[in-house]
């Protein structure tokens, strides 16, 4: 009768035992286990002077050779160190030729480019100097020559537009790929590369 | 035809004697771009260790005084890629050698603090689930033994209690 009772007992014991350790142990994995999220990298510009011509109409005006200090902020919130790459290059209004969400742009021309680690969490600063070193006019069109952080300058040829209005800049972000060992446009998501880019428009004067 | 045969030996001998010359600089240049190749390869190479040790655990803090260094590494490498276009390879080569100085340390720091983040985490994940059998245990115990237990804590507020004799 004893006998019975203990190996009841027992049974009990080893069921209790085995279903909460199922229990406590599930707990654990979910409390160990990283919290989903959403990988992305930020673009941003500004300057301590603020800034407009984030949309066309509202145009900064850029007179030549003054040099202009800007930010470049990138945050990169995808769970990993990432090796990022801005591109610089000059346009117009021309909107078939604008970077999208999948493509950048390949015709309007680079002015350069500036490279950078960013740890996971990070919101890199870097600094971006900027000036029109000079314009000149053919065929009614206004090209501009343009350097950046002290780089020689670059013409904005073939771009060129009318009495030197509307022309921006337009900052692309690539990230570097590991096996391919060179740098892609955007970064990669959950599916496809996400392209991000932004621009400033403004008016040479 | 015995006196054409010095005078051809010695024209070979000139043509070989000129021709080390002329490879000469081109054994430099090989050795300084290859400086420049080495230096983008060992930053890409140190970023990759970057990657794993937080794959492995590392922590941000702990990779954010690497990152910097590494940026610092990019600046060397790329002032070294500007004075390589400018022609001027002494000071390429220094910048280069910089670089990959940097790169190097970086990479070895992020291996050691990759493996310590992972032994870290294992002994964490294993602590924790010994932990989780051990409360598992307890609890399993402590409902089989409910009855037990009231039982004893009864006796010992029995025991506690203090006798009242009554009368006064």
């Amino acid at each position: 009768m004893e006998a019975d009772s203990t190996q009841h007992r027992f049974s009990l014991f080893l069921v209790l035992f085995i279903s909460l350790t199922a229990i406590f142990s599930s707990v654990t994995f979910y409390a160990m286990s990283a919290k989903p999220s959403q990988p992305f990298i930020g673009l941003g510009v500004s300057s301590p002077k603020g800034l407009q011509g984030y949309i066309s109409g509202s145009n900064l005006s850029v007179p030549v050779g003054q040099t202009l200090n800007w930010t470049l902020a990138v945050t990169n919130r995808m769970n990993k160190a990432e090796f990022v790459m801005i591109i610089v290059r000059v346009g117009t209004n021309s909107s078939t030729l604008t970077p999208n969400a999948t493509a950048p742009s390949t015709t309007f021309p680079e002015i350069g480019r500036t490279d950078q680690f960013v740890n996971d969490g990070e919101t890199s600063r870097i600094n971006f100097t900027w000036v029109i070193q000079s314009s000149y006019q053919t065929a009614g069109l206004t090209y501009l020559n343009i350097s950046m952080n002290g780089q020689s300058e670059v013409s904005s040829a073939p771009v060129g537009t009318v009495s030197g209005r509307n022309f921006r800049l337009i900052f692309e972000l690539w990230t570097f790929d590991t096996p391919s060992g060179s740098f892609q446009y955007g970064y990669p998501g959950l599916n496809s590369q996400v392209g991000v880019w932004l621009q400033v428009w403004f008016n040479a004067s | 035809m015995r006196t054409l045969r010095p005078r051809f030996l010695a024209i070979i001998v000139c043509l070989l004697v000129s021709s080390t010359f002329l490879t000469t600089p081109l054994h430099l240049a090989k050795a300084q771009s290859s400086e420049l190749v080495t230096a983008r390869q060992d930053l890409v190479q140190a970023f990759q260790s970057i990657q794993t040790a937080e794959q492995q655990g590392a922590s941000n803090s702990d990779l954010l005084p690497l990152t910097a260094q590494l940026n610092i590494a990019l600046q060397y490498e790329e002032t070294a890629d500007v004075y390589s276009r400018q022609g001027n390879d002494t000071l390429s080569v220094q910048y280069a050698v910089q670089s990959i100085s940097i790169s190097s340390q970086v990479s070895l720091k992020a291996q050691n603090l990759g493996s310590s983040a992972q032994a870290t985490s294992l002994y964490r994940t294993t602590l924790s689930y010994i932990l989780a059998v051990i409360v598992a245990l307890l609890t399993a115990l402590t409902i089989l033994e409910l009855g037990r237990i009231r039982i004893i804590l009864r006796r010992r507020r029995v025991l506690k209690a203090k006798i009242d004799y009554g009368g006064r």
